[in-house]
């Protein structure tokens, strides 16, 4: 169950260039690669001859050319070139998917093309503010439905359990969490007053002692995530109040493309209100949250086994509110989305 | 209004400062099964024989005629429950 009409992340742009490249995304298998413009080209990667994948074939000029018979098709997916025909048929074409180059990525829209605006794709606060510093992003691919990750990051709770060396602190096990529909998505965020810095934190703080720490976790449809990490000196936090100089703010940015039912490609990168050229900081970051999100992923795929292989029924508790309505109101975006064409007809 | 528990045999005046249903059934003295307390899980979903309730956090589950969820919900009338 995916929804169609959405940016997904393909890739890195810098994993998409002058040689093909097959992918597998929202259950469709994709090649991508650039024109000699550099412009990027996302084609339904089998030819409507005998479904070999136009990846295995060969790039001339912007055209693709089919490894078996030489059917050549353009970056629209139309076919140029039936070698040995008379005439190119008609029904010889392939599918050609919307993509653009932001933030360093390669976007896709897997459903209906008139509906693929670029002002749809992701908004990320803070990318040319140049008091800002970012890491560069990573990505992995984790063995589970994405449902089991936007849970996860709709789940601020997991912290305390799951990234005891990083993400969590004592205070992470027990303070509730607030759970807002938003048109878009599902926030479950809470503030944690006077608690410890969690060691993750710890050496990029302008203050020492206690901090009042919000953990906002945002989930839009149908699976990109916000995480913004926000410490204040204790005492001085609250949504009432103005942010403390000394704050530190580091948004994490999480996009997971499902690549079939049982396989997630997450794709991430953080933004921070400090080290705006800080490559040094940057590379703590990089290696710290791909540890953690490891953490996650080895939890996350054995989940999915468990999830798959119950005996006896599993249990939904508060902490899985967000979640869970997160889930219900995808479900029916998606069920929509697929009455909509025989609607049509 | 008269919360009435039928299968126990049991009722009470419905005391305004109970958070829900879930929790006045408990004050007194019944053991009502509940997992999530927030609407979701539906294991508190319980008979409704009459009256009516109002749900101060939406069900997850879409609920049939004649069935509560009383983790999420507050009489408005007199209720008859079956536990």
């Amino acid at each position: 169950m995916f929804l169609k009409d959405s940016w997904y992340v393909a890739a890195f742009s810098h994993e998409v260039t002058r040689s093909l490249r097959p992918f597998k995304l929202v259950g469709e298998k994709v090649v991508l690669y650039r024109r000699e413009d550099g412009t990027p080209v996302a084609l339904e990667d089998a030819c409507p001859h005998r479904k070999l994948p136009l990846s295995m074939g060969r790039l001339k000029g912007d055209q693709i050319e089919c490894g078996y018979h030489g059917l050549t098709f353009d970056c629209g997916g139309v076919c140029t070139r039936v070698p040995g025909a008379e005439k190119v048929p008609h029904v010889a074409k392939v599918r050609s998917y919307p993509v653009l180059d932001r933030y360093g990525m390669v976007w896709i829209w897997m459903g209906e093309k008139t509906q693929a605006d670029p002002e749809k794709v992701f908004a990320v606060e803070h990318w040319d503010d140049p008091a800002w510093g970012r890491t560069t992003g990573d990505s992995m691919q984790v063995a589970c439905d994405y449902r089991y990750v936007t849970d996860n990051l709709l789940d601020p709770s997991h912290v305390a359990w799951v990234h005891q060396s990083s993400f969590g602190s004592a205070a992470c096990e027990d303070t509730p969490v607030e759970t807002e529909m938003l048109p878009n998505g599902v926030l479950v965020s809470r503030w944690m007053r006077d608690v410890e810095v969690a060691p993750f934190y710890k050496p990029f703080l302008k203050f020492s002692g206690n901090c009042d720490r919000k953990q906002h976790y945002e989930v839009r449809f149908p699976s990109h995530a916000i995480i913004r990490a926000i410490f204040v000196p204790a005492g001085t936090g609250g949504d009432d109040k103005p942010l403390h100089p000394d704050v530190f703010l580091m948004d994490s940015y999480n996009f997971m493309t499902p690549v079939d039912e049982k396989t997630t490609h997450y794709f991430w990168f953080q933004m921070r209100n400090f080290a705006p050229n800080g490559e040094a900081v940057s590379a703590i970051f990089a290696k710290s949250v791909r540890a953690a999100f490891l953490e996650d992923k080895s939890v996350l795929e054995a989940v999915q086994i468990g999830m798959d292989n119950k005996l006896t029924p599993n249990l939904d508790l508060k902490i899985d509110a967000g979640p869970l309505r997160f889930r219900r109101r995808l479900a029916a975006m998606i069920a929509q989305e697929q009455r909509l064409p025989q609607a049509a007809e | 209004m008269r919360v009435t528990f039928a299968r126990s045999g049991r009722s009470a005046d419905w005391s305004p400062d109970a958070y829900s249903l879930l929790e006045f059934a408990e004050a007194q003295g019944l053991n009502p099964a509940f997992s999530c307390r927030a609407g979701i899980c539906s294991t508190c979903k319980t008979k409704l024989v009459a009256g009516e309730v109002s749900y101060f956090e939406e069900p997850l589950e879409e609920l049939q005629d004649g069935e509560a969820l009383l983790c999420c919900s507050k009489p408005v009338t007199d209720v008859v429950l079956d536990i």
